[in-house]
């Protein structure tokens, strides 16, 4: 069974994108941090904003002005500002960060077209506008929770989708020894590195960028029966030193993959 | 690049394991909800029934765990994977409240020498009375981040209890506090996010309350009244236990699939069940 919903967008020139689509438990955790955002941002504009209205206030009573009317204007004022502040932070940052909020970055989501494309103001001030109708009595929540495409009415409306964007764990650059460096290129010659599938050099990849996030047995044991595989699959009948770190063999394999064919390679 | 996605599932963040635990539930909805159902009746049986509400609660995590991985089991199999272990469920989950009080306790001991001084600031004068206010709310904030944060290391011990057979039942206490190293805010928003999500439901069992509200009108006029207070009071008792249980067993399912995700991504962050290598094809395949 999928525990996640996918979708495929067929773009114009007929190239297949695949999503996967950002669920409502990311949602949820999105908009409880931008509401939390938001009632900050609020509560700040009002602090100060009363501060300057009585003094305002005292102004005017000063000049002689009668104060009722004018207590009437600064709630209307203090009303469109709330407002303002509401719809402007999802407008603004969803257009201005191509789809993104700060609480969807951080659950790394975004908003995009139904066609691929990013969202734009339209779309975005379409969305905020209706946000308020789906937060009645949870409507979007449940719209999301059982739609095939997890869409809530802003979203149908705005013919917008959801989806998550590329997220990575552990460490963004492989860090690699000195000493696997110049193995990998001993490796080169000796083993066909080019057997390594495309999948494996992503999947050993993942290993060096996660393995400082490993326990220290499930990271001895992990090498060492990735190492292994490795030395099958490349043909290599004997390691180039006896002795050798299972890590500093993996390290060197990536490397030389590396070398010879780029970061990627297309599959056959 | 091709994603391993076929296969197993990449580390999640909080809202994965939340969306992934809703659609564990959703697509095995009828079998945890009966498992869950007679849980609950046998949480009224004392002692016996205790132990064996735990366990049938783990075996809804572990069947969901199994799903996750792909080798789904059959509920009469799960049964007799975790039965043999029944008492360890209550005899450990007591042992975990004993731990969490007694650092709790701790907790609020070594706070509260602390808040002595904060409090003294206070007598100062009206700005030091301020600065003591924030700094003593500051500080029980502190104190509750800390117990959660504890709560969040032990939470996955019952899973790790159904799932790890072979380990001495006492193990999965250390064990709950391994895989969750470096993880516990991820496993505190999951908690947060999963009690936000169940909150109305738990709201809903104290409705019948609401209704008491006008018998207060008139209680101390006369004597009929008083006692109208009382029966109203007794049936919104009695609602309120009916509805609160179908709480405990319309959420129990969710937060055992919710368990089941995450002991699945903990396990994977921290021995990396996902990362293998795909099985070759053997050489007549190769083009």
């Amino acid at each position: 069974m999928n525990l996640f919903k996918t979708i495929t967008i067929r773009t114009p020139e007929s190239v297949e994108l695949e999503f996967t689509l950002a669920g409502i438990g990311n949602r949820a955790l999105a908009l409880l941090i931008d509401y939390l955002l938001v009632a900050l941002l609020i509560s700040l504009v009002s602090i100060i904003a009363s501060f300057l209205s009585e003094q305002l206030v005292a102004l005017w009573a000063q000049i002689g002005g009668g104060t009722d009317a004018l207590d009437l204007w600064l709630v209307a004022i203090a009303f469109l500002v709330t407002m303002a502040i509401y719809w402007g932070y999802f407008v603004g940052f969803e257009t201005l960060w191509q789809g993104q909020t700060p609480g969807k970055r951080l659950t790394k989501i975004r908003v995009i077209n139904d066609n691929g494309k990013p969202a734009g103001v339209f779309q975005a001030t379409l969305r905020s506008l209706l946000r308020p109708v789906d937060d009645i009595l949870f409507i979007g929540f449940f719209c999301i929770l059982f739609g095939q495409q997890e869409k809530r009415i802003g979203d149908w409306l705005a013919g917008t989708l959801v989806v998550q964007s590329e997220t990575g764990v552990g460490e963004a650059t492989v860090r690699i020894s000195t000493r696997s460096q110049t193995l990998a290129t001993e490796l080169m010659a000796q083993a066909n590195v080019g057997n390594l599938l495309p999948d494996d050099f992503a999947m050993l990849r993942q290993y060096l960028q996660r393995r400082q996030i490993l326990t220290k047995a499930a990271r001895q044991n992990l090498s060492v029966q990735m190492a292994q595989q490795l030395k099958d699959i490349v043909e290599l009948d004997q390691l180039p030193e006896e002795e050798l770190p299972a890590e500093q063999f993996l390290e060197a394999i990536y490397v030389a993959y590396q070398q010879k064919f780029g970061d990627r390679r297309r599959a056959y | 690049m091709a994603s391993p996605s076929s296969r197993q599932l990449r580390p999640l963040n909080v809202g994965d394991v939340v969306s992934a635990g809703i659609s564990l539930v959703r697509a095995h909805f009828k079998t945890y909800l009966g498992l869950s159902l007679k849980a609950a009746l046998w949480y009224l049986v004392p002692v016996y029934g205790w132990a064996k509400g735990l366990m049938i609660f783990a075996q809804i995590g572990r069947l969901g765990f199994h799903e996750v991985i792909r080798q789904p089991e059959t509920v009469a199999l799960s049964l007799r994977n975790v039965r043999p272990r029944m008492w360890s469920f209550l005899g450990v989950a007591m042992l975990v409240s004993l731990i969490q009080l007694a650092l709790n306790y701790a907790i609020s001991l070594v706070a509260g020498i602390l808040l002595v001084p904060l409090a003294a600031i206070g007598a100062a004068g009206a700005a030091a009375g301020i600065l003591s206010g924030v700094l003593i709310v500051a500080m029980q904030l502190i104190i509750f981040a800390g117990q959660t944060w504890i709560q969040a290391r032990f939470w996955v011990y019952d899973m790790i209890l159904a799932m790890e057979t072979e380990s001495e039942p006492t193990a999965a206490i250390s064990r709950s506090w391994e895989l969750t190293k470096g993880s516990a805010t991820r496993v505190l928003l999951v908690l947060l996010v999963s009690y936000l999500v169940m909150a109305p439901l738990y709201l809903l069992s104290f409705v019948p309350f609401l209704f008491t509200i006008p018998f207060f009108a008139g209680i101390s006029t006369d004597a009929t009244a008083n006692e109208a207070l009382g029966i109203a009071l007794l049936l919104a008792t009695l609602a309120f236990f009916f509805l609160f249980f179908f709480a405990v067993v319309l959420s129990a399912p969710f937060f055992q699939s919710l368990k089941a995700v995450l002991y699945y991504d903990l396990r994977n962050r921290r021995e990396g069940l996902d990362l293998q290598f795909r099985d070759r094809p053997s050489d007549s395949d190769r083009p």
